[in-house]
């Protein structure tokens, strides 16, 4: 590999990244540079592949329409084109075009397939008139919809826009059978809805995708590049070698902990209901390995590179800060929702006092130097942070710390944390888990406990349910019940979700009783994991978001509902309100006596019965 | 319905009596003509609440529950008094001495029966000896209401215990206001000021009545356990207290966009599945909402506005900016609207013909006779106090003297009240900022969900129908429509929006999907 190729390499990779390019046509720009370049496209066989090549199957007998939507650079064009070929089409005929039609045959005979491959594309501007030929053909998707037309079509379009299109045309032209599918493609995108009874149309929305899933698939296709022979054979060019910040950041992408941890991390978005789409996770990837904040758009060329390496800012371009974004300005980070999400984890701004003590105490102190060698100073990535080094020393020993000073210093330990994050072992009940270092806390617990569990089909343990439904009767009763074996339905007189709510209504055991009440953990809709509340002939699903778990583990465990967040706490008090909603339903007449809960010493609840 | 169709003559209904009971003491007939009889603005929305669902009740059991009688300018009723449970409950201090005491029960009922029965205010004696046939314990009677007393409404103010109130939990919890001090207990107008007659009849006079009346007549007779246990402390059937016939307030007109508007939020909100009374903390902010729109919209109706005002809305920004600038001026513009329709009030009275032909008639010769029959006049169409007129030199001095009382009578109430009804529901505070200003709380945004999202509503589209049914602004797109062009940017508003966006989100009603497309969703529409 020569030293043109392998820059021309960095170049390309490059252009993923966060720098400014005409987003929206993407899927058609990358293809271009690939071919200035010579260098092949960054591409990985998209999980769900197979069913949209599948929905729309000429060998199958019964045909259906599809909607192809996801998020902005989740890969819809590029599966659109795979479709078009696979049905005899040609990508060059129909390429930068936002309509495409061809002819299949099918057991039933030759059979028109319309691909509007960009939906915003072809439709007319908002305020823009609908021409006869527009109007026509969605009237002809339509009825092929209604299962009375005799073609097909598979539309691509974000969400957002179809949306806004069918508002639009609903708008202009109410009577149209077009407009009139509005109500169907509002239930299904808000329910997450892929077929709905009646309707001949097939929803594949790209976002209900696993974030870790593609970001494992885009890992690999990154990793598994030939290019990066380039470390090999350009060892003594500064930008390959071994003090290049390309190759450190390569390595620890290589390093399972490294990637597992970002997979992880991933994981848990996905698990409080965020996506991330292609385009950004190889964003995220090109960041980590080529991000610096004091290079031309903040991200490195190879002549940058070697330049880093001689004036010795390598470290600045470190993968731990790169993740997170902090090579760019606030401004464009929030550009991207990938950042926004891995920020919301709060990583490094979190800590507990043992990790603390082993970052600022661990290689002087005798006792603790043991376990920093073991789990800060064994990284084979690990080079000294200087400056943290002699602020740790200042911060020690120096008698006048000034607020600028003081800044710095906790700024490079937070830095130092979110070393340390990618670096521990995530082992359940280690007194140092990663977790300690985010807002999550609990992020452990739920992997280990929930998540994993539910994934490789066993039950959630009884304890870690428990636990949950200890957090509810906490929030819900405004006292602090001790008991997680039953769910306390408790109610104030006035309003059934007043803060202190001691008027007992009902309980539902944790484990089953003789009518079948119970309450489990299950995996649901999109493989989230749910609770599910059943209660006298009836079930009540809450969705077990990492954010609700964290919020009622810590409620759980002391904390008082509102010190981690309102909305958190409005929002359980909403699903208590769904929940007695239910309970009322089933309630023929009133109770003679009215229960009131008081609890004992051990914070166990007693009921007190007054005749009505 | 057209703005200006509110004030055709025959949409207005002729006022009542000027000795009917609550009338004889008006200092003047001016905010009454616009508005009715009355707007309170030291009404909390809670004591609105109780005001209407005591009429409610009252009516119900004249088996008259909304029905309109637009013959009759105002409705007479009777209300509870419940003496003996306003006793209990509020005027009662020895009960946990009492109960906390060593003894045995029939020590403690002896005691406390004792006691109470010559406590009670006014005393007319009853004898609460009822009681102890009622509860197993006396620790049972002592437990029920000291629970009952943890709902009194508003429990932060300084009201006197005969003016405090439990939550209507059914007919059983609703009584009038009294004053009571020694053996006398009067009507008051300080917490029930009759903005809850005005409720009543606008409701009265809406398209929803039919559901209405099934509605409140279960919210009102169901029994539900804490009705029950306020009924078990009434004394015996047959020393049933009730008022004298009182007469309700006065609102003027037949029919107005209001009405309708308002019942439709109600009906909305009562019909989701909320369990229990908690539609309440919802139905009982939005009546204040209505009733301000209400007073705006006649006002504009009478400054010969074509359309109602706008309220543009800040959603709360880290800094002062365009959208907080904006909002401040709609606040401070809206605020002065009721005093510019009182002075069109002044104008059209003393102006045309009928002026001409008393006042101003040219068979008057000085200035002391015109203003004598302008006096005259103005004390049969205004209720003017003929004394509050005297010593004007000439018709122009008696005019600027007229609009002075009224103005005096607009700043001590009506004028306050679009600010302080605003504060009371969540639209109007100076939360982030130095002055009031529209600044909706996320529980009235909350409500204003809920009263207007069936099942689900695309974002932008949620806007527009706040737009259509409030004329409350918070996007570009409605702003564009609302301002006029040299105070509209687009920039600050889309960020407004985008920040309505995230505080839907943060409280659980908002489903976003991706690029720019959301839904706000109700989650107490329907079933589960």
């Amino acid at each position: 590999m020569t030293k043109q190729q392998a820059d021309k390499w960095v170049l390309f990779l490059r252009s993923y990244g966060p720098v400014a390019k005409n987003g929206s046509m993407y899927a058609e720009d990358i293809p271009e540079l690939s071919k200035q370049y010579g260098v092949a496209e960054l591409r990985f066989r998209h999980p769900a592949e197979d069913l949209v090549l599948n929905a729309v199957n000429p060998e199958v007998p019964s045909l259906t329409n599809m909607v192809l939507t996801g998020t902005a650079g989740d890969g819809k064009t590029t599966l659109c084109y795979a479709l078009w070929q696979r049905l005899g089409g040609k990508v060059a005929e129909v390429w930068r075009r936002p309509y495409g039609m061809l002819t299949v045959n099918t057991p039933a005979g030759p059979q028109t397939v319309h691909f509007l491959f960009d939906l915003s594309g072809w439709a007319p501007e908002k305020g823009q008139p609908w021409s006869a030929h527009q109007l026509d053909l969605l009237d002809r998707f339509a009825s092929s919809v209604n299962g009375t037309g005799k073609e097909l079509f598979v539309i691509a379009a974000n969400d957002g826009k179809l949306i806004q299109i069918w508002r639009n045309l609903a708008e202009l032209h109410p009577e149209s059978s077009a407009a009139k599918l509005r109500p169907d493609l509002d239930r299904m995108l808000a329910q997450n809805l892929g077929s709905v009874d009646g309707k001949l149309l097939r929803l594949i929305n790209l976002s209900g995708t696993s974030t870790a899933e593609l970001l494992h698939l885009a890992l690999s296709s990154l990793l598994q590049r030939p290019e990066w022979a380039c470390f090999e054979t350009l060892a003594d060019d500064p930008a390959y070698g071994s003090a290049s910040p390309l190759k450190r950041n390569w390595l620890l992408l290589k390093d399972p902990l490294f990637s597992s941890r970002l997979c992880t991390l991933m994981e848990l978005c996905d698990a409080n209901g965020l996506h991330v789409p292609v385009r950004e996770i190889y964003l995220l990837l090109v960041n980590v390995l080529l991000g610096h904040p004091a290079v031309n758009q903040h991200l490195m060329k190879a002549g940058d590179l070697r330049r880093v390496v001689a004036d010795s800012t390598a470290s600045l371009a470190a993968a731990h800060r790169n993740c997170f974004g902090d090579n760019l300005p606030r401004q464009k980070r929030d550009e991207y929702r990938v950042f926004g999400y891995l920020a919301m984890f709060r990583v490094g701004e979190e800590t507990s006092n043992d990790i603390d003590n082993l970052l600022l105490f661990g290689r002087d102190n005798p006792d603790l130097h043991p376990e920093f060698v073991r789990l800060v100073e064994s990284d084979v990535h690990y080079t000294p942070n200087a400056a943290f080094e002699r602020l740790r020393l200042d911060y020690l020993g120096a008698e006048e710390f000034g607020e600028d000073h003081r800044t710095q210093f906790l700024a490079e330990l937070s830095n130092e944390r979110r070393r340390l994050f990618f670096r521990l072992p995530d082992q359940d009940g280690a007194h140092i888990t990663p977790w300690q270092l985010t807002v999550f806390q609990s992020a452990g617990t739920f992997r280990h406990h929930v998540l994993d569990q539910l994934r490789s089909g066993k039950a959630v343990a009884l304890h870690v349910v428990e636990g949950i439904v200890r957090g509810l009767n906490r929030a819900w009763s405004g006292m602090l019940i001790d008991d997680g074996t039953h769910l306390h339905l408790t109610s104030g007189l006035d309003s059934t979700t007043a803060r202190l709510s001691p008027v007992s209504l009902h309980r539902v055991p944790v484990a089953s009783n003789y009518y079948g009440e119970q309450i489990t953990v299950a995996m649901g809709l999109r493989d989230r994991p749910q609770l599910i509340v059943y209660l006298l002939g009836q079930s009540v699903e809450y969705e077990m978001t990492l954010l609700r778990f964290e919020f009622l583990e810590r409620i759980s465990n002391g904390s008082l509902p509102n010190s981690f967040s309102r909305e958190c706490y409005e929002d359980v008090i909403a699903f208590k309100s769904r929940l007695l909603a239910a309970w009322q339903r089933t309630q023929k007449s009133d109770p003679p006596q009215l229960r009131i809960v008081e609890l004992d010493d051990h914070g166990m609840p007693r009921e007190h019965t007054i005749n009505l | 319905m057209e703005l200006a169709t509110i004030l055709d003559p025959a949409n207005i209904l002729s006022r009542p009596p000027r000795n009917a009971e609550g009338y004889k003491t008006l200092s003047s007939w001016g905010e009454e003509q616009i508005w009715g009889h009355r707007l309170w603005h030291r009404q909390t929305p809670w004591l609105l609440f109780l005001e209407f669902l005591g009429i409610a009740e009252a009516m119900l059991r004249a088996d008259r529950l909304f029905v309109s009688d637009t013959a009759r300018s105002i409705i007479t009723y009777r209300l509870h008094q419940r003496i003996a449970l306003r006793n209990l409950l509020f005027n009662n201090a020895l009960l946990s001495r009492i109960n906390e005491s060593p003894g045995a029960d029939s020590v403690k009922w002896d005691a406390w029966t004792k006691w109470m029965n010559e406590e009670c205010e006014p005393h007319r004696g009853l004898d609460f000896g009822y009681l102890r046939q009622r509860f197993a314990k006396f620790g049972d009677f002592a437990r029920t209401i000291e629970l009952l007393r943890k709902t009194v409404l508003e429990p932060g103010t300084n009201r006197r215990w005969s003016s405090r109130f439990l939550f209507p939990f059914g007919q059983h919890a609703l009584y009038e206001d009294l004053d009571i001090t020694g053996a006398k207990a009067e009507r008051q107008a300080i917490n029930f000021g009759r903005a809850g007659d005005l409720l009543y009849m606008m409701l009265s006079r809406s398209s929803y009545t039919t559901e209405l009346r099934a509605l409140f007549a279960d919210l009102l007779r169901l029994p539900n356990i804490p009705d029950k246990m306020v009924a078990k402390l009434l004394p015996p059937a047959g020393s049933e207290d009730l008022s004298g016939e009182r007469t309700g307030g006065y609102l003027p007109y037949k029919s107005h966009p209001a009405y309708d508007r308002l019942a439709k939020d109600w009906l909305s909100l009562l019909r989701l599945s909320l369990p229990s009374r908690d539609a309440y903390a919802h139905v009982v902010p939005l009546a204040a909402l209505h009733l301000l729109l209400y007073q705006m919209e006649t006002a504009a109706a009478w400054c010969g506005r074509p359309a109602a005002p706008v309220y543009v809305c800040e959603i709360i920004a880290p800094k002062m900016e365009f959208v907080r600038q904006r909002a401040l001026r709609s606040y401070l513009d809206n605020d002065g609207l009721p005093r510019l329709a009182l002075e069109a009030l002044a104008r059209i009275t003393m102006n045309g013909t009928a002026w001409d032909a008393t006042a101003n008639n040219p068979s008057l010769i000085t200035d002391a006779e015109r203003v004598t029959e302008a006096v005259h006049y103005l004390e049969d169409v205004l209720w003017l106090d003929p004394k509050e007129a005297a010593g004007a030199a000439d018709l122009q001095e008696f005019k600027s003297l007229v609009l002075r009382r009224l103005h005096d009578k607009l700043d001590d109430n009506n004028g306050l009240l679009h600010s302080a009804y605003g504060r009371h529901c969540g639209l109007i505070s100076k939360r982030g900022a130095r002055s009031y200003r529209y600044a909706p709380t996320d529980a009235l945004l909350k409500t204003l969900v809920l009263a207007n999202v069936k099942d689900r509503i695309e974002f932008t589209e949620f806007l527009s129908l706040l737009f259509r049914r409030y004329r409350l602004v918070f996007g570009p797109v409605e702003a564009s429509i609302a301002l006029p062009v040299e105070e509209f940017e687009e920039t600050p508003f889309r960020k407004n929006i985008d920040r309505l966006e995230e505080r839907f989100r943060s409280m659980g009603l908002l489903n976003r999907l991706s690029d720019g497309v959301a839904y706000v969703e109700n989650p107490f529409s329907g079933g589960l």
